[in-house]
């Protein structure tokens, strides 16, 4: 450990010991930093000492007569008081997560019949027992202000009623005319729904289904039909794979199941007793990703030269396994032939993935996990997932379809492909064309202001629902709040129209079950017995499901998918190429308006409230870009014929000759928090063989322009300068061999007269600090708690971030305030990358940040036993207690922000504005309106 | 009232052993059944004591000062008769010698003024202090509630638990007001008030609540500061508190009133004396360790009950 010469950054800032950074990295709140302009403004001038006795002199006053007459405080009961409730006592309800193909397993935890935290449900395993940052924060956007409230017909608000009347009268003539109809959905994965749908099909003849992914898996699964005949997405598992190998698949961050991959990961990562071995990750992708940030062999790619990649893997693989090659050009990346070697040692418990939906590519990875025979051990084509089922020809069929004025009616089921497909524009003009325009959704998105009818959809947490993730397991969704405003389930809008008997969805999808999921099962004679099961425990897997064994062979045309990504593909590409990504908070944009996913930070980037071009470190100096403090060069982007401008952030990993773009930003009609901040990247996806592709090779160009940008990126805040063992990393090997060699222990220096007095060893004048202290220490009768950390599990995924916030009603600050370092997130987790040696010129700086490694470090505070901030706590507010925790008494505080300056990991935070109740913080959506602050906890 | 068969000898006996008793005093032992607490008592003995030295010292220095005061006078009244007879002083010493008594120039001096201004000042300084104590402390208020409910009938005459309607409170940090529901488990039958002919109208307007589906809005007597946290289910079950330490004897309350003052100060005191109820068996180890460095019983500051964080945070 202490030999290592490796350098440990933060930002490019401090590797160049910028000075900018140098003076701002001491100090934990900088004082010249601008705390009078923006939202202060109107407070200018300052306060004199007779400003501070008569405000002291009129508060000792208004407490006088403030207490002359107590409020009269009510407490008003129930009338009838449910059983189950008990005030005081939060209630725990199974139920589901959905967002398009999204999903996963929950628990609700209510307080007094308000939902107020999303905890994991730990039965099943679809979800790998976890949750993400954006189903953490989904419990906010039932609180969101931005849904509507009741239907509207062309901007006027009207009774269901007549909203039915006249959407079922119009459907009809739709229906005589031999019209055609479609409703546009993103996956869904309720076979209920499926099924309502069907029974509104059957009664309107000429409507069909359409559904699409924002972000699209469809070349994979037609890449699986033709290789397996099996149109699907298969179950990956990734604790079987000793070797993985992705290219640019962001499997740990937004692909398909993360939160299952990365749980499924970490399994084959972690020691035990007895295990001595992990799993190794090869990465090839353009952007840096959190994938590619835990990868054990990172190598930046262009996108253009994606598929031959993939091709040479093949072709390096079939010559150790004497197969005939196919003919590609060869391109030579780093990596590569060792990734090559250890699969090859690994057949049957490697794994290959790809997230590109090229199905040339996929064809070939297909191949390649033949080769390795891993169909049948690490991909379970038998129990496919169903997360993404959206087809992109029939998505593009039906804008065809829509543009040359075919279609009469037209219903949006919670999507919002104006804005979240590529094709958005195109159906945003073509709409004029359509007669009836329906938008059921939560709220007047972009899509949506352009529809006639409004007939919004309960908040999933509203929501009776089922849901069939993956192929044996289904799970139930069930309200735990009475809807809040005049909104009507989705499914029982549709069942309303198609006229049926019942539209009570709730028995609709009894029925559904007791047809369907029912005799699955054999255990329980009942059903009512078995659904009230399920509900409780919001999941049910078929026992012991019969899956043929026969084995799938691929049979796919690889010579056809060589010569097409030999065509499409090149070597080196000499032109500027850019991947488009999604971030792990964002995602594709449908809960942009949730402030808590807006201020958590990228975990590569750590920028948030934006989103921007990463470049990268060469592509900087090129431009002439610097990047410090948050000041950085507003950039134009050109692709094609579209340009954009937005602010670049220089990425080290970025691969030379890319630039990266985030989607998920740019909503112009998301709500308050959302609008307006970004730009929107969907229409920047490049149509291949229709489908469309996360990535453009031809026709992209940057030019800076004269203005000056910020991006809001915490990375350099909170900098331990001077301290460069919080972060320690050792290798595998050395950890088998020497684990105490993995550690490093800080030695301090002692005196001569003092060495004799000592029992413990002194090497140099050094010893460890065991034995001199400064602090008397406390006694630790009763309880000592801790709170561990397992750094080799953590990915950095954040979501802990932002249950931390949920928990515990930490203020959301906004951009500005976030410029002005004052976040207030109570767990960070700091990114660190690491290189050989500090950089002084461009050139090193170039060669660090090409593709340096990443280490990620959960911060929060520590509970130091002789803790720094108590001691200099002038009031006492901040006091140890006696079971070894940093205590916290809030209306004790003066603050002097001495606790912050001597907290040695940055953790101290100050609520520099009265954060709640301020309607100068509008975007601190929990806080300032009384609909949001249903959603904080009160202990 | 009944005779008493009892001999001379044996009414001797009875006088001889109350007169005895009387001069003895009241047994030790039975002092601290009384009180209950061993510590307490011996510090209520201390101090007991501590009181009456300082009356027997007070009235002797009370002595001691007349007894200077008329030594002082006299031998003024001595000396001046004795310059009286000289009769040979200047004009000014006379002045001084026989100077009188003038209340108006008294009155007017320095001394004096300061001295009533100070007694002034200190007794508005205490009195403002004290109000300012006292801001935000509400003890006994006993607001008017929507029905006038009475414990004193319910609790105090009926024994019913209060556990029957405050069911959070083993449960909660709550204690909870209870529901119409609760309320209706009796009062679906019980319709008269005890003598009356007609349906009392204080019960008529829990039925109203329910016809009317509208909750009964009580006004909260107890109130304590949003920035505390107070948890009913922690004192009653674990530490078991009895209700009546702090919210009185509500068992005799027509109208509810807040006995304690409910201010910090009160709630230190009481985690001050109060010993842990050790017979869970949670805190065994906890207890050995504590009795292996001190004397005394282990309260509820030796276990955290005075760290700021335990309710404010």
């Amino acid at each position: 450990m202490k030999e290592t010469k490796k350098q440990y950054w933060k930002g490019v800032e401090q590797l160049t010991n910028h000075p900018e950074f140098v003076k701002y990295a001491t100090k934990e709140f900088p004082r010249d930093l601008p705390y009078k302009e923006g939202v202060m403004q109107e407070e200018e001038g300052g306060s004199s000492r007779r400003d501070f006795l008569k405000l002291m002199g009129f508060s000792v006053a208004a407490a006088s007569l403030a207490a002359c007459e107590a409020p009269v405080r009510k407490a008003i009961p129930y009338l009838v008081k449910p059983e189950e409730i008990t005030p005081g006592i939060p209630n725990y309800y199974a139920s589901t997560y959905m967002n398009g193909g999204n999903y996963s397993s929950i628990l609700v935890k209510t307080r007094e019949g308000r939902p107020i935290k999303i905890e994991p449900n730990t039965l099943g395993d679809i979800t790998g027992n976890g949750t993400s940052a954006q189903v953490q924060a989904s419990v906010l956007s039932l609180y969101d202000k931005a849904r509507l409230t009741s239907p509207y017909i062309n901007g006027q608000a009207v009774e269901w009623a007549a909203l039915d009347s006249q959407i079922k009268a119009k459907l009809e003539n739709i229906v005589s005319g031999n019209g055609q109809i479609r409703i546009v959905s993103k996956t869904l994965l309720s076979p209920s729904t499926k099924a309502v749908i069907n029974e509104f099909i059957s009664r309107y003849p000429g409507t069909t289904l359409v559904m699409y992914d924002p972000v699209s898996c469809y070349g994979m699964v037609k890449a699986n039909e033709q290789s397996f005949g099996k149109a699907v997405i298969p179950s990956y598992h990734f604790d079987k794979a000793r070797v993985i190998v992705s290219f640019g698949a962001d499997f740990l961050s937004t692909w398909i199941n993360p939160t299952k991959f990365s749980a499924d990961f970490i399994k084959n990562r972690k020691l035990d007793q007895g295990k001595k071995e992990m799993s190794r990750f090869y990465q090839f992708e353009s952007n840096l990703s959190l994938s590619g940030a835990n990868a054990d062999y990172r190598t930046p790619i262009k996108p253009s030269s994606e598929g031959l990649v993939v091709a040479n893997l093949y072709n390096l693989l079939a010559a150790k396994a004497g197969k005939p090659g196919i003919s590609v050009a060869r391109v030579e990346v780093k990596h590569l032939e060792k990734a090559a070697n250890d699969l090859w040692n690994n057949p049957r418990q490697s794994l290959v993935v790809s997230g590109s939906n090229d199905s040339n590519v996929q064809i070939m990875v297909n191949a390649i996990n033949d080769l390795l025979q891993n169909i049948g051990s690490t991909i379970d084509l038998k129990t496919p997932v169903y997360f993404r089922q959206g087809n992109d020809e029939q998505m593009k069929q039906f804008v065809s379809e829509l543009n040359a004025g075919n279609i009469q009616g037209l219903i949006f089921l919670n999507s919002n492909p104006v804005y979240d497909h590529y094709l958005g524009d195109t159906i945003k003009a073509a709409l004029s064309k359509v007669n009836l325009k329906v938008s059921i959704s939560e709220s007047r998105d972009e899509t949506a202001v352009a529809m006639d009818y409004l007939a919004p959809d309960h908040h999933y947490l509203e929501s009776w629902n089922d849901a069939q993730p993956v192929e044996g397991t289904y799970s139930l969704c069930q309200p735990a709040i009475s809807p809040l405003f005049n909104t009507r389930q989705a499914q029982e809008t549709l069942l309303t129209w198609a006229g049926s008997t019942s539209t009570d969805y709730f028995q609709y999808i009894r029925q559904h079950w007791s047809a369907n999921v029912f005799p699955t099962q054999s255990k329980q004679g009942n059903f009512q017995t078995f659904f009230d099961q399920s509900l409780h425990d919001g999941i049910y897997t078929i026992a012991n499901r019969a899956v043929t064994l026969e084995l799938i062979a691929f049979n796919g045309d690889l010579n056809a998918a060589a010569s097409a990504i030999s065509t499409s593909y090149k070597a080196d590409n000499p032109a500027l190429e850019l991947a488009i990504y999604e971030t792990i908070a964002i995602g594709d944009g449908s809960q942009a308006n949730n402030p808590w996913l807006q201020e958590t930070p990228d975990p590569i980037t750590k920028a948030c409230w934006d989103n921007y071009l990463t470049i990268s470190q060469a592509m900087a100096n090129e431009l002439g870009i610097r990047v410090e403090e948050g000041k950085t060069s507003q950039v134009k982007l050109t692709v094609g014929e579209t340009s954009i401008e937005l602010p670049a952030l220089v990425q080290p990993g970025q691969a030379r000759g890319t630039v990266g773009i985030a989607v998920g930003y740019g909503r112009t009609n998301a709500g308050r928090v959302a609008n307006g901040v970004g730009v929107n990247a969907f229409p920047l996806q490049k149509e291949a063989n229709g489908v469309p592709l996360m990535s453009r090779t031809e026709g992209v160009s940057v030019t800076v322009t004269s203005e000056p940008a910020k991006v809001a990126h915490t990375q350099t805040h909170h900098t331990f300068m001077e301290r460069e063992y919080v972060i320690q990393e050792t290798t595998l090997e050395t950890y088998t061999r020497h684990p105490e060699s993995a550690f490093h222990r800080p030695k301090i220096a002692v005196s001569n007269a003092l060495e004799k007095k000592l029992d413990d060893e002194v090497i140099d004048g050094k010893m460890q600090p065991r034995e001199i202290s400064l602090w008397k220490g406390h006694e630790y009768n009763n309880h000592h708690w801790t709170m561990s950390v397992d750094l080799n599990s953590c990915i950095g995924c954040s979501a802990c971030s932002v249950a931390c916030q949920a928990e515990n009603n930490v203020p959301v600050v906004g951009k500005e305030e976030v410029l002005n370092r004052r976040e207030m997130t109570w767990i960070r987790i700091d990114r660190y990358y690491s290189s050989e040696e500090t950089a002084t010129s461009n050139k090193e700086l170039e060669q660090a940040a090409e593709n340096p490694e990443v280490t990620f470090q959960p911060m929060m505070c520590q509970h130091c036993n002789n803790a720094p901030c108590e001691t200099v706590c002038p009031v006492a507010a901040t006091t140890h207690s006696h079971e070894g925790l940093n205590m916290m008494t809030y209306n004790r505080c003066i603050g002097t922000r001495y606790c912050a300056n001597n907290c040695p990991y940055k953790v101290r935070r100050f609520n520099w504005f009265k954060y709640h109740d301020n309607t100068r913080f509008d975007e601190n959506m929990s806080m300032n309106n009384e609909l949001g602050k249903w959603c904080s906890i009160r202990t | 009232m009944t005779s008493f068969d009892f001999s001379d000898e044996e009414l001797n006996a009875v006088i001889a052993y109350i007169k005895d008793q009387t001069l003895q005093g009241p047994p030790a032992t039975e002092v601290v059944v009384a009180t209950g607490d061993a510590g307490q008592q011996a510090a209520s003995q201390q101090s007991v004591i501590s009181t009456k030295m300082i009356t027997i010292f007070m009235v002797i220095l009370l002595f001691i000062l007349v007894l200077i005061l008329v030594v002082l006078f006299v031998l003024v009244s001595v000396l001046t008769k004795y310059l009286k007879q000289k009769s040979q002083l200047s004009e000014e010493d006379s002045e001084v010698v026989f100077q009188r008594f003038q209340p108006g120039q008294f009155v007017r001096s320095p001394g004096f003024i300061w001295v009533v201004t100070f007694i002034f000042t200190a007794i508005v300084l205490k009195t403002v202090i004290d109000g300012l104590f006292n801001v935000g402390v509400q003890t006994g208020y006993a607001p008017a509630q929507p029905i006038a409910f009475s414990h004193k009938v319910h609790a105090g005459d009926f024994k019913i638990d209060c556990n029957y309607c405050h069911t959070g409170v083993r449960t909660s940090k709550n204690a909870n007001i209870p529901s119409v529901n609760v309320c209706m488990n009796c009062h679906s039958s019980i319709v008269k008030v005890t003598g009356a002919t007609e349906l009392s109208a204080e019960i008529q307007k829990i039925y109203d609540a329910k016809l009317n589906d509208t909750p009964i809005e009580w006004v909260r007597v107890h109130n304590l500061p949003d920035l505390a946290y107070f948890n009913h289910a922690q004192h009653y079950n674990v530490g078991g508190i009895q209700c009546q330490t702090c919210h009185g004897p509500v068992e005799e309350m027509e109208v509810v009133r807040q006995h304690t003052n409910l201010t910090m100060g009160w709630c230190i005191d009481c985690h001050r004396k109060t010993e842990i109820r050790t017979d869970n068996g949670y805190y065994d180890k906890l207890v050995e360790l504590h009795n292996s460095t001190s004397k005394n019983p282990m309260v509820v500051e030796d276990i955290g009950g005075l760290e700021c964080a335990k309710c404010h945070y």
